[in-house]
């Protein structure tokens, strides 16, 4: 009897601990960062207590890495938006909001790679499409919400509306371009 | 419908309500551009619906052999919405070795088939899987209910270990066959040129010698003939490691014996001694090994020790008297070897093919009294051997290819001599 040989299949999956690592890693780097360097420059937040805060917020991180399921990624978040206050607290209002746009990106960000690596078991393989999928809605959360939060602030006439103009503008044709990618149908297989 | 949020999920929707709280106490509007995608976010993943799949499992192949892979074949269908993350999870079982899951991502409706390599097990069969299937939703934000597909089976058929005995004549019954016999009569083997007989048939006749002698002289020549290989497993005691244990050998040796001699067009039939009874008709041609690898299949050892004392005795009939009888043993019960005993007195060839495996014989080192024990066993298990050797039943230890070509060697040689005392 002739049986049939051993399948060859063609690679179309990466180790899940690969993609664990590629999502938990980059949030301690990002939250440490954050901290070390914060938006005022590293000039001014590279001594004293921030250096502590940055030590401990790399810490949470890769507690966070290592646990994505458990409090860490809250922590390191909360440390975040901490840092934030603090680092924007002598700025203008408008100066305020132009800080925000890329440090709720970087929130975001954290937030939903703690929340793929928690998702992914560590023996998974992953298919493409998970990678991809993610990657399609996180930019278009991204690119939605930042310039409507922009908006809504500008509404509510906390910020002076010429300051921030130029931002509103690029915000509302970027969610134009982007609506259509969170409502139509994906078609990434 | 309950909702079963991921943690994710929770932790947007926390930190969106304090930092829009934070914002409207403090009056720092720009905590509401950091809380805007903590809002979409879980806005986006909750309108997706609660993500539903249905799973089915099929195999690459029904059957395979030992060693060999298969695809377990999980055919995932997605609901009305959204699966970001559908974990894909092949059960493990025991003595299986364990599937990594796959996860993949699918739109509402949308269908996906995906291929996981499962190892063949063990010979026997099998049940593969079933699988477990838990997607999560859009944005990885809500859980749906795991679905489960139940076991596909799976056939593992022995590996056939390699045996090569050299084409000697056994004794054989007057039947066409691919063994060179002593016997005279038609075949292609030529062995003398003699004088013409009544009876010859014209292209037998030698030319050549009839020229030069002028009288006319054929070729005589010895028929190919075939025989019967009884191969009898020794059931009664089962030892060793998992996948090389008593039974493991003496199956994939009997598999490739049976491949042997169908090939050479004996008949071979199999028999299990020690539990229940069971038998294989010999037969000859290649379906035969089919049936004998399907029979192999369903090989056990007794339950329980009170099962192998009760085991059904096993009445060789004379068919297989006349047979060559391959025993393939531990010896491990004396009851076996009155057997092979009794196979020898009425007449059939019987080789006693030892496959304990190495593992199974404890090594020294031990206490003194499992020294004294072990060699104690080991000379009893000698002198077995020995007594069998005195009744004309060689024991060998298998070892694959030829490992038994000089017994059967020798065997030709004490078939062809007269039986007298042997009865």
């Amino acid at each position: 009897m002739r049986l049939r040989p051993p399948s060859a299949r063609v690679p179309v999956s990466r180790p899940a601990a690969l993609t664990r690592a590629a999502a938990a890693g980059p949030s301690a780097v990002v939250a440490a960062a954050g901290l070390a360097v914060g938006p005022s420059g590293p000039t001014v937040t590279l001594a004293g207590p921030a250096v502590t805060l940055a030590v401990l917020a790399a810490l949470t991180g890769l507690l966070a890495a290592v646990l994505p399921r458990g409090l860490a990624p809250s922590g390191v978040l909360l440390l975040l938006v901490g840092e934030h206050l603090a680092a924007t607290a002598e700025l203008s209002p408008v100066a305020r909001t132009a800080v925000a746009v890329p440090t709720a990106a970087a929130l975001w960000l954290v937030h939903a790679l703690y929340g793929l690596a928690a998702a992914v078991p560590l023996d998974a393989e992953v298919d493409r499409s998970v990678v991809r999928r993610w990657l399609v809605r996180q930019r278009g959360v991204l690119l939605v919400s930042v310039p409507t939060g922009v908006v809504a602030v500008l509404l509510t006439g906390a910020v002076p509306r010429a300051a921030v103009l130029p931002v509103v503008a690029v915000g509302a044709a970027a969610a134009l371009l982007v609506l259509p990618l969170l409502l139509v149908r994906q078609a990434d297989r | 419908m309950s909702l079963a949020l991921t943690r994710g999920v929770s932790r947007a929707a926390g930190l969106a309500a304090l930092l829009l709280v934070t914002a409207a106490t403090t009056g720092r509007a720009d905590l509401a551009v950091l809380a805007a995608p903590f809002v979409l976010g879980p806005a986006l993943a909750l309108t997706g619906g609660r993500p539903t799949v249905r799973a089915g499992l099929r195999l690459s192949a029904a059957r395979a052999a030992e060693g060999s892979t298969v695809d377990a074949l999980v055919t995932v269908v997605a609901g009305g919405a959204d699966v970001d993350l559908a974990e894909v999870r092949l059960a493990a079982r025991p003595g299986q070795a364990g599937v990594r899951p796959y996860l993949v991502a699918l739109s509402a409706a949308e269908q996906r088939t995906v291929a996981l390599p499962v190892a063949a097990p063990r010979w026997g069969r099998h049940t593969v899987g079933g699988v477990t299937v838990r997607p999560t939703g859009r944005g990885l934000g809500e859980r749906g209910l795991a679905v489960t597909t139940p076991g596909a089976a799976l056939t593992v058929l022995p590996q056939v270990q390699p045996f090569a005995a050299a084409d000697h004549a056994l004794p054989a019954r007057l039947r066409a066959g691919n063994h060179r016999s002593r016997r005279p009569g038609p075949g292609v083997e030529p062995v003398a040129v003699r004088p013409y007989a009544a009876g010859d048939r014209l292209r037998q006749v030698d030319w050549r010698t009839t020229s030069r002698t002028g009288a006319l002289h054929v070729r005589a020549t010895t028929t190919d003939s075939a025989t019967d290989v009884v191969v009898l497993l020794d059931t009664l005691s089962d030892a060793g490691p998992p996948g090389g244990t008593v039974l493991d050998t003496a199956v994939r040796a009997a598999a490739g014996i049976a491949d042997h001699y169908l090939a050479f067009g004996d008949s071979v039939g199999l028999v299990q001694y020690g539990g229940r009874l069971r038998t294989l008709a010999a037969r000859a041609g290649r379906g035969q090994l089919a049936r004998a690898q399907e029979w192999l299949l369903d090989v056990r050892p007794p339950l329980n020790a009170m099962v192998a004392e009760r085991s059904e005795p096993w009445s060789p009939t004379t068919r297989h008297t006349a047979a060559l009888v391959v025993a393939l043993t531990p010896l491990l019960d004396e009851r076996t070897a009155v057997l092979l005993a009794t196979l020898r007195r009425r007449g059939a060839m019987v080789v006693a093919v030892d496959v304990l495996p190495a593992g199974a014989v404890p090594p020294p080192g031990g206490s003194a009294e499992a020294d004294l024990a072990r060699r104690l066993w080991l000379l009893e298990r000698e002198a077995l051997q020995a007594r069998l050797g005195e009744l004309g039943v060689p024991v060998v230890p298998w070892g694959g290819a030829g490992s038994i070509d000089a017994v059967l060697a020798a065997l030709v040689r004490v078939g062809a001599a007269p039986r007298a005392g042997v009865r």
